[in-house]
């Protein structure tokens, strides 16, 4: 079965975005080889067999590229089965694998990966050989007596062997914003059938649909599926935060809302509807919130809910802590497949990611003096994440700033001159295109390659 | 799948030639935090929205918020809710309004239905405002009824005017509990807080701190950087190189009054012919613009002296300015600054000469009015208008001397200090 990453999303006004998974999920998704080669491994087989791995199909990767690539599904995958007497050191074609096997006189576990769509998906099947004369003369390649078919969404420990953009946000499409008063943005899967969407908070309303481009190739317009009052959703906050923040979680079916001007973090469907409520806060990812505070966001993440069907009522005033402005959260796995945390926060003092993996130090990342929007991203699929963030150029310009938090210390490698930005997020990697910038302006959505 | 293929294409089939940048709008969050310090010749012992006073012209806004507002021009309503859930409703001669749910005060207390009528019965008692408001009361836990001839939006705005201003039961002006950004802590507005019950978000600033002074050491607090703001110059000896200019627009207007020591003397025009012999430049000088245009006269009554509010050093510095300019050797004029309680109870008596005192208005009309009420006299029939108010309240025994049209410096980081008639403390901030 093909499993899919959740779809991040997010990010608010000032904040946010992430490609986060939390907890267990974390564990599940910190490197698709991994997860891959565990489901591999419980592959059943009769006796001891021959792995032989083949050349990965699908995507178009240059030479240098695809021999490591594949000599890492070698490694990673064809260690992965139990029963294993031998395996091919290199990949092998399937003829290949079969002479091996039949000249060991073992089984075959013949391993077949292909790149797609985003996907990484990886066919077994397992091969006995007929025992008498007749049988090997009726059936010479052998017979099929297991099989399965795992995938999952390739991650930044394959995407890195992927051809990479030619230049950080040198592309950029424009559309027209549903509200002038929009304050946050999420980009992600809500349904299966229709595909990834944008969803646009306003001050009043929530909007959700796909960017169409306009047929003149001028400025195209998002699609509205579906949208929301807010009113019907959930009651103004008795404290909201005067400078406001919103952000958004999208997984299938599941959409889960936070605005400090409302009294609710609210989870609706895939329709917007059955909303459900918990105490007000910004998800960052769909079981990690930041509650707000007098002036921003509470620097401790905790669990988002629990979600009721009661309105969440406010018995104690805003609290008056130490803040962040935004907060973005990753979870990537390094080249080695080790999941690594990121966190970006953004506050008056600083901007500052710190990177903690489970087998090196922490490293704490200053990024220079900049705005609220920020987020996390490997935007290009290189394996290395990059912080993106806003600073203001002239007071009334934004620039959006990209700096990639390579080892030596962070490389500003994209910068683009905006409006004024409102919100940014990351609209997840898909296919054979790397992940997209979305940029919330005033009266406008860009999209930047 | 296919769904998703179209989204991508769409993207990167979007063309981006020829759309300019889009308008930038502040986008930005503002920065939270700072202590701003203001030295001001204002009373800040006290602050009642519902008072006309200067304290309540220019703060009241930032501390205390109404049940609508007035939205920004161009904007398709002229108002819009703060403390209400939404506009009101009409109801036969009636108009219903809901409140927000779970709304209190910056100390705790509860906001509900009752408590926003006795603020409203507070507010007539004590201001011009919701003149044409027959009756209001309670007609939920949430929700009051206004019986009115005004349509929905008209009884909008005259709600979102800063005497209509919400307070909590039992307020105290000299302890005020604050229903806006900033919660006062201890008594009189000296120091301010952000509130963490702000029905329309806290203050970006952490702190404010108020110090009432005579317009010297305004100026002088300005200049050693002890004050972040003053009125009507940059510092008193020499300008502080930080400093930029603000405008606030019109405060209101300062009126005399006329006491019963004064005699004939109190007759309808006497004291407004008189002010005709002021010099205009003396007063601009502190932010008064005369209204007076007639021809040049002096005091020529008996010596007297101007009653006036101690703790009020910008209208004690007018009064003292005002005898400066009436004193003659036949008839010495000076200034009587006296304490709140005693103000108001020799202005009761009108057991004075006469008596200077601020108008928080800035609607002809209303002004007009208010002179009429002080005189004991129905209000005029006919619509008044900025340039016939001088001749509309000419006759009367009270005179305008002028309107308050304050301008002055802060330094230059600080944004957004004021708005029009009013210092914005709840959106004044810090530059990064």
């Amino acid at each position: 079965m093909i499993r899919r990453r959740p779809w991040l999303v997010l990010l608010p006004a000032a904040a946010v975005a992430a490609l986060a998974l939390a907890g267990q999920v974390r564990a599940e998704s910190a490197s698709t080889l991994t997860s891959l080669a565990r489901q591999i491994g419980e592959v059943r087989t009769s006796g001891p067999v021959f792995v032989g791995v083949t050349p990965l199909a699908g995507a178009p990767l240059a030479e240098p590229e695809r021999t490591a690539l594949e000599a890492k599904l070698v490694r990673v995958l064809g260690t992965a089965v139990a029963a294993a007497r031998a395996r091919g050191e290199a990949p092998m074609t399937e003829s290949t694998a079969r002479a091996r096997a039949r000249a060991l006189g073992l089984n075959l576990m013949l391993i077949e990966p292909t790149l797609s769509g985003g996907q990484l998906i990886v066919d077994v099947d397992v091969i006995e050989w007929e025992r008498s004369f007749w049988a090997r003369a009726r059936k010479p390649s052998g017979t099929v007596v297991s099989h399965a078919s795992v995938g999952a969404a390739a991650d930044a420990e394959i995407r890195r062997y992927l051809p990479r953009p030619k230049g950080l946000l040198s592309k950029e499409s424009r559309f027209r914003a549903p509200a002038h008063d929009a304050i946050g943005l999420a980009c992600g899967e809500v349904s299966e059938q229709v595909g990834m969407e944008l969803l646009v908070i306003g001050r009043h309303q929530l909007f959700l649909g796909r960017l169409v481009t306009a047929p003149t190739g001028g400025r195209g317009s998002l699609s509205i599926r579906k949208s929301a009052l807010w009113t019907t959703q959930s009651p103004l906050s008795p404290h909201p935060l005067r400078a406001p923040l919103a952000g958004a979680w999208l997984q299938p079916g599941r959409v889960l809302v936070g605005s400090s001007d409302r009294a609710d973090l609210v989870l609706m469907d895939e329709q917007l509807g059955t909303p459900t409520f918990a105490a007000p806060a910004l998800p960052i990812a769909g079981d990690r919130c930041h509650a707000f505070t007098a002036t921003g966001l509470a620097r401790e993440a905790k669990p988002c809910g629990p979600l009721t069907g009661e309105h969440h009522q406010a018995k104690t005033a805003a609290l008056e802590v130490p803040s962040h402005d935004s907060v973005a959260h990753l979870v990537e796995p390094d080249e080695r497949g080790v999941a690594v945390n990121y966190e970006l926060v953004s506050s008056k003092a600083e901007l500052r990611v710190t990177i903690d993996s489970p087998i090196e130090q922490r490293r704490i990342v200053t990024l220079p003096p900049g705005g609220a929007q920020v987020a996390l991203a490997d935007l290009d699929g290189d394996g290395v994440v990059e912080a993106i963030t806003t600073a203001s150029t002239d007071g009334a310009t934004d620039t959006v700033r990209v700096h990639a938090l390579r080892k030596e210390g962070p490389v500003l490698v994209a910068s683009r001159d905006v409006g004024s930005v409102r919100a940014l997020a990351v609209c997840p990697f898909d296919g054979e295109n790397p992940q997209r910038l979305a940029v919330l302006l005033t009266d406008e959505i860009r999209i930047f390659e | 799948m296919s769904d998703r293929r179209r989204f991508i294409g769409g993207l990167l089939a979007a063309c981006a030639a020829g759309v300019g940048p889009a308008r930038a709008l502040a986008g930005a969050r503002p920065g939270y935090g700072g202590h701003l310090r203001l030295t001001m010749p204002i009373d800040t012992s006290r602050l009642d929205p519902h008072a006309s006073a200067l304290t309540s012209r220019l703060l009241g806004a930032a501390l205390f918020e109404g049940l609508f507002a007035r939205s920004p021009l161009g904007a398709a309503q002229p108002a819009y809710p703060t403390l209400a859930a939404a506009l009101p409703k009409r109801r036969a001669n009636t108009a219903a309004i809901e409140l927000r749910p779970g709304l209190r005060s910056g100390r705790g207390v509860r906001l509900d239905a009752a408590a926003v009528v006795e603020s409203l019965q507070r507010s007539r008692l004590r201001s011009h405002a919701l003149a044409a408001v027959e009756r209001i009361r309670v007609s939920g836990p949430l929700e009051l009824e206004v019986t009115t001839d005004l349509d929905p939006t008209a009884l909008a705005l005259e709600l979102a005017r800063p005497a209509c201003a919400i307070v909590p039961p039992g307020f105290d002006p000299a302890w005020p509990d604050c229903t806006g950004a900033l919660r006062s802590l201890g008594p009189g507005i000296k120091r301010l807080v952000r509130s963490g019950w702000a029905p329309r978000g806290g203050s970006y600033l952490d702190e404010v701190s108020l110090t009432s002074a005579d317009l010297r050491t305004c100026l002088r607090d300005f200049e050693t950087l002890r004050s972040d703001a003053c009125f009507l110059a940059s510092g008193l000896h020499q300008g502080r190189s930080s400093a930029r200019t603000f405008a606030l627009g019109p405060l209101g207007y300062v009126a005399l009054l006329p006491g019963s020591r004064l005699g004939r003397f109190a007759a309808p025009g006497v004291l407004a012919q008189a002010l005709g012999s002021l010099n205009p430049a003396d007063f601009s000088a502190l932010g008064l613009s005369l209204l007076q245009s007639g021809p040049s006269a002096a005091w020529i009554g008996p010596p007297c002296s101007i009653l006036v509010e101690a703790s009020e050093p910008w209208l004690v510095a007018i009064a003292e300015e005002l005898a400066r300019a009436w004193d003659s050797p036949r008839a010495r004029v000076r200034t009587d600054p006296v304490p709140r309680a005693q103000l108001d109870l020799r202005q009761k008596d009108r057991d004075f000469d006469c008596a200077l005192v601020f108008l928080g208005l800035t609607d002809p009309n209303e002004v007009a009015q208010a002179l009429y009420g002080l005189a004991a006299l129905p209000p005029p029939k006919r619509s008044v208008t900025q340039s016939s108010l001088e001749d509309a309240v000419r006759h009367l025994p009270p005179a305008l001397l002028g309107r308050l049209v304050p301008h002055g410096y802060c330094d230059a980081a600080v944004t957004d200090l004021t708005s029009p008639g009013a210092f914005d403390l709840a959106n004044a901030r810090f530059s990064p």
